[in-house]
């Protein structure tokens, strides 16, 4: 053990704290200026950037839904104006030079803020802001401690000035230093043609938040400091050449790349699509439970933690589906935020290059199984035959793909860019909101016999081949009630006559005996009042019948979807067990499974059929153009006030014989029946798809 | 009797309360005053009164420590050497059950152990026990002339190092090599092997350890050699960069507390941990680092003088260990805060915010404070049984026992 070695070691320590003193001397002593500039020019910067969203096209590749880059303006607080550093600052000075000085920081703030105000009336009257003395007969003392510090660091004073006047001192502000932050934002407000104050009002709101005592500590820092807060959004490309060509002149407002979500056949398909917007609380809320973190409100040093937590996290600027399939789809379009580390220098220009990228990771894109050129003509053909409101629906009999969706009326993302509009259309019984095919549910009227015809057989209440007489009412004794005039009176008819004809007081009298419970049980099987649970976002279930059963054997007291009567159409033309509809290629809806035998199918069919073909068919009329196709066909008519004023119907499938595809039309409020205002459109439909998809429907 | 037990503990404690222990404990309390101050600067925002919550949390484990240092400070030297194996078998033991969870729950890095709402760093005991087993090594009459005592104090020094570096945390780990060393070199190995030694864990060493070391190791270390781009990361760079920026952006005197905008718009990383130092610097300039240095310097000072004046071994080689652990923790810290080394991720000690980190320092402070009230254990001739002495009693006069 020796105790002299003890000395080289206090000796190493002496020297080691010698050179980190040497050192301290050079970086404080020294080189100090140059550090002290880097400090007030130097910032590093992650920026993260939302993802786009992925795509949504129709099944033959056409975009339906896509996101384009745009630019918006963000402010940070603590960037935009040093009033409160330098308002802490000169109190720190002014009272350890003066300890009579009475002024607080929160009082030299404020004072400050009342010079803020003259700038502001300038600025209205398009005055050139010119330097404004701010607190006259400063003492010497006082004085010459501000000079000097301004002299020292005049990074940490901008806009401030100490100028001996007499025996005294006068600070005078210079707006374009002091106030630059709001000059910046007041300017933005003019090249944009807003009204004054509609950004900074935005800014105000963010100082009312980090001056409310009841907000947390915590959550005040980060508004200040950290929180990038939109000031407008979508920049027009001049504002973007000028903000980044001069940021000096537009201190704390941030260009951000952020992404408009777009559907380029707007309105069409609109109400299934849904829309997009920025996050709301709610969402945020929703977010938040699920410990989903938005990306751009941590404070991260490196992007090892992003890389961690990137995948199940959002960015504030993401556009979120609000409603529609947009909202429906969220977890597969949306994508993976990315980030970059950079050094900018006090214009915000990056130094050199990136020091880590991220870059964000697009969403998945959505095929949906509808042909929108398709969908398309059948809307154009709805309103060339003056149709207000209307859906046409159609289903591969294979798949189940909903390869025709059309609704009327269009309602596209113009209703959320203009608030009247929107108000204007938010009534809930014009239905603007809804897409007429899955989400409103109307009367199916004599659509709804094929259900019936089907129970009754199934249930042995009826053969195919019983008649009976139709004097053109149920109850001879009660002649205005229950009455049938789809056709001559006193002919006799089998089910198969009944439903080609739509002959009401048959199927009265297999309403009376099924009863209401067996017949919505069977309307169950088949698909009716459940949802098709295909992916889409707003489905309704409607209405069943509640009474009544007569009433409701020829569809009248309860409301189904065109979606819904397109599933029992494909249920019949499957004859029975048919597929779950698709309107998202990968996802299956819930396939249908009637208990119904075979044979009861068919007794349908032949009715369906018969009521093109045979005369006296409801849709048999050579006029309507559809006795030339293989096709088998429902009509009903739904009357809705005492006008002349139906919910058209036609329901159906073509070829007969190993059909293709099955169908639903419903035009609303027209004044035409089922087969009059219907069938001439499916006829129009049949030949347009024996033109442009090679389909063969002829008979 | 109670009164007379009192008496003889209360005179036990204010015994040997001379000046190197009071320079300890003087010279310690500034840096923690200086700690707390700027915990607070740095993590709790100038609108918060003193203390805001870091700072709050921060005090709460000074108080721990100064508890666990004044208890320390009041147990016999010689119980530390009879705690030594145990206690170091003990912090060993903590240190393999991380291990052990690191690789059954294929955590990243593992360095804490938590129960309830108290988390532990076995590592910072760890680094107390090193020391006390090294000092236990060396027995009266024993020495460390041969390669085999040698090659023992090594083996020793080695357990806790690998198990630390394999958590990972290589700066607590490297902190351990010097420490041994310094303690080796009081120890009385011969020159020639001791610069044998340190040349080889420079030249084997170094290269040997390269694989095993972590991507954004390497990094930091490339980055500080200038070949910061070869990865395409230069994390430790920048956090050096900043931290010299507002160091060196504080000037002569400072920008005043709580004025120091680098670091609190948050370019400075870690400003309430490992870089403290870069807020001292920002808000109190060239005074208020310079004060800190010497602040270091005084308490290393005594701690090896406190050492020298220890006539018994094992007190004067537990001294020299931890006045070396804390003197070059802080000179690592400090030259990396200013540029002189890479970043390393070593806390500052007694000024960095930490948990462990403080109560542990604290208590090492203890061990020397105790040291320094009973320098030399003597049974004195007349028989008059156990007891202390002061460093003036003449040793030809005290036989040293062996504890």
């Amino acid at each position: 053990m020796q105790r002299n070695r003890i000395i080289p070691i206090a000796l190493l320590f002496l020297l080691m704290s010698v050179g980190i003193a040497a050192r301290l001397v050079q970086l404080q002593g020294m080189d100090w200026r140059d550090h002290a500039l880097r400090a007030s020019n130097i910032h590093r910067s992650i920026r993260y950037t939302p993802a786009p969203r992925g795509q949504i096209v129709d099944s033959r590749g056409v975009i339906l839904a896509r996101d384009e880059p745009a630019v918006r303006a963000t402010f940070l607080l603590s960037e935009l104006e040093p009033v409160r550093w330098v308002a802490r600052r000169l109190t720190k000075i002014l009272r350890s030079n003066d300890d009579t000085f009475p002024w607080n920081e929160d009082v030299l703030w404020r004072s400050i803020q009342g010079a803020r105000e003259q700038i502001r009336e300038q600025f209205a009257r398009d005055i050139d802001h010119q330097e404004h003395p701010w607190l006259t007969r400063v003492d010497p003392q006082c004085g010459r401690a501000v000079a000097r510090a301004i002299a020292r660091r005049p990074e940490d004073f901008p806009g401030i000035h100490a100028v001996k006047a007499g025996d005294s001192y006068t600070i005078s502000i210079d707006p374009d230093g002091l106030f630059a932050g709001e000059i910046g934002i007041r300017k933005m407000e003019k090249v944009l043609a807003l009204e004054p104050g509609e950004l900074w009002s935005k800014v105000e709101l963010a100082y009312d938040r980090v001056q409310d005592p009841d907000v947390k500590l915590q959550e005040r820092e980060w508004v200040f400091r950290r929180q990038r807060h939109p000031l407008h959004e979508d920049v027009p490309p001049s504002l973007v050449v000028a903000i980044s060509t001069e940021p000096e002149k537009w201190p704390g407002i941030h260009l951000e790349e952020v992404h408009d979500r777009v559907h380029p056949l707007d309105p069409f398909l609109g109400q299934l699509l849904g829309h997009t917007g920025l996050p709301s609380q709610a969402i945020v809320d929703a977010w938040e439970s699920r410990q989903e973190p938005i990306i751009d409100r941590l404070v991260l040093r490196d992007l090892r933690v992003f890389e961690a937590v990137r995948m199940y996290s959002h960015h504030s600027a993401d556009r979120v589906g609000r409603s529609g399939l947009e909202s429906a789809l969220e977890e597969s379009l949306r994508g993976v935020p990315g980030a970059e580390v950079r050094i900018l220098d006090q214009r915000r220009r990056s130094v050199g290059s990136a020091l880590d990228v991220a870059n964000a990771i697009k969403g998945s894109d959505t095929r949906l199984t509808i042909d929108s050129q398709l969908s398309r003509f059948c809307i154009d053909q709805m309103q060339e035959q003056g149709v207000q409101t209307g859906a046409v629906v159609m289903l591969d009999v294979r798949s189940g793909a909903a390869f025709c969706w059309a609704s009327l009326p269009q309602q596209g993302m113009e209703v959320y860019r203009d608030r009247d509009l929107y108000r204007s259309r938010s009534q809930p019984r014009d239905g603007w909101f809804h897409d007429r095919v899955s989400a409103w549910p109307v009367d199916p009227g004599s659509t709804f016999k094929t259900v019936v015809g089907l129970a009754a057989l199934q249930e042995g209440l009826v053969t195919a081949d019983e008649k009976i007489v139709c004097n053109g009412v149920l109850d001879p004794g009660r002649p205005d009630r229950s009455r049938c005039s789809n056709h001559p009176v006193g002919i006799t008819v089998d089910l198969s006559d009944a439903l080609a004809r739509s002959c009401n007081v048959y199927f009265y009298k297999l309403g009376q005996r099924l009863g209401i419970d067996k017949m919505i049980a069977t309307g169950e099987s088949l698909g009716l009042w459940q949802l098709s649970r295909s992916g889409i976002a707003s489905e309704a279930v409607g209405l069943k019948p509640r009474a009544n059963p007569v009433g409701t054997a020829i569809g009248r007291g309860f409301t189904v979807t065109p979606l819904q009567m397109a599933r029992v159409a494909l249920s019949i033309a499957c004859r029975g067990k048919s597929p779950g509809v698709k309107v998202v290629t990968t996802i299956d809806g819930e396939a249908a499974q009637p208990e119904i035998e075979l044979r009861h199918f068919e007794s349908v069919i032949d009715g369906m059929v018969s009521a093109v073909r045979d005369r006296g068919g409801t849709a048999s009329r050579s006029s309507y153009g559809l006795s030339v196709f293989d096709v088998a066909v429902k009509s009903g008519s739904a009357q809705i006030s005492s006008d002349p004023s139906y919910h058209a119907w036609l329901i159906g499938f073509t070829p007969v014989v190993e059909p293709q595809f099955a169908f639903a039309i419903s035009l609303q409020d027209v004044p035409q029946h089922g087969g009059e205002a219907c069938a001439p459109l499916l006829a129009s439909i049949l030949e347009w798809l024996e033109q442009h998809r090679g389909m063969e429907l002829r008979r | 009797m109670i009164t007379l037990q009192w008496n003889r503990w209360i005179d036990d404690w204010r015994k040997g309360w001379a000046g190197p222990a009071i320079l300890l404990v003087l010279s310690g309390f500034w840096l923690l005053m200086m700690g707390t101050i700027f915990v607070h600067s740095a993590a709790d925002g100038p609108e918060t009164g003193f203390p805001g919550p870091y700072a709050s949390s921060h005090l709460k484990k000074i108080i721990v420590g100064v508890v666990a240092m004044l208890a320390v400070s009041l147990v016999h030297p010689r119980r530390f050497r009879q705690v030594a194996q145990l206690f170091f078998a003990a912090s060993v033991a903590l240190l393999a059950l991380l291990l052990l969870w690191k690789w059954a729950t294929g955590a990243g890095v593992v360095r804490w152990i938590r129960f309830g709402g108290i988390g532990l760093q076995p590592s910072e005991l760890a680094k107390i026990s090193m020391v006390l087993i090294l000092a236990d090594l060396i027995r009266p009459g024993e020495g460390v002339g041969g390669w085999r005592p040698i090659a023992r104090w090594v083996g020793f020094a080695s357990i806790p190092f690998l198990l630390i570096a394999a958590q990972p945390d290589l700066g607590t780990a490297l902190i351990l090599i010097p420490t041994a060393a310094m303690m080796l070199w009081v120890a009385g190995v011969s020159v020639r092997r001791f610069v044998l030694l340190m040349v080889l864990a420079v030249v084997i060493g170094g290269p040997a350890s390269w694989p095993l070391l972590r991507d954004y190791q390497k990094d930091r270390i490339l980055s500080y050699v200038g070949f910061g781009e070869v990865s395409g990361e230069s994390e430790g760079g920048y956090q050096v960069a900043q931290s010299i920026i507002a160091i060196g952006s504080g000037g002569p005197t400072g920008k005043g507390l709580h004025m120091g905008s680098h670091h609190d718009l948050g370019y400075v990383p870690e400003d309430h941990n490992d870089f403290i130092f870069s807020v001292i610097g920002e808000e109190l300039g060239l005074i208020g680092t310079l004060s800190v240095v010497v602040g270091y310097l005084i308490l290393v000072w005594t701690m090896l003088g406190v050492a020298w004046n220890c006539r018994e071994p094992f007190g004067r080689l537990v001294a020299v260990g931890l006045a070396s652990q804390i003197g070059f923790q802080a000179a690592i810290n400090l030259s990396m805060t200013v540029g002189l080394i890479p970043v390393t991720g070593l806390p500052l000690p007694f000024v960095s915010y930490g948990g462990t980190s403080i109560v542990v320092s604290l208590a090492a402070l203890g061990i020397v404070v105790s040291i320094a009230r009973n320098p030399v254990e003597v049974i004195h001739p007349d028989g008059l049984g156990r007891g202390s002495s002061e460093v003036t009693h003449r040793p030809i006069r005290a036989k040293v026992v062996r504890t």
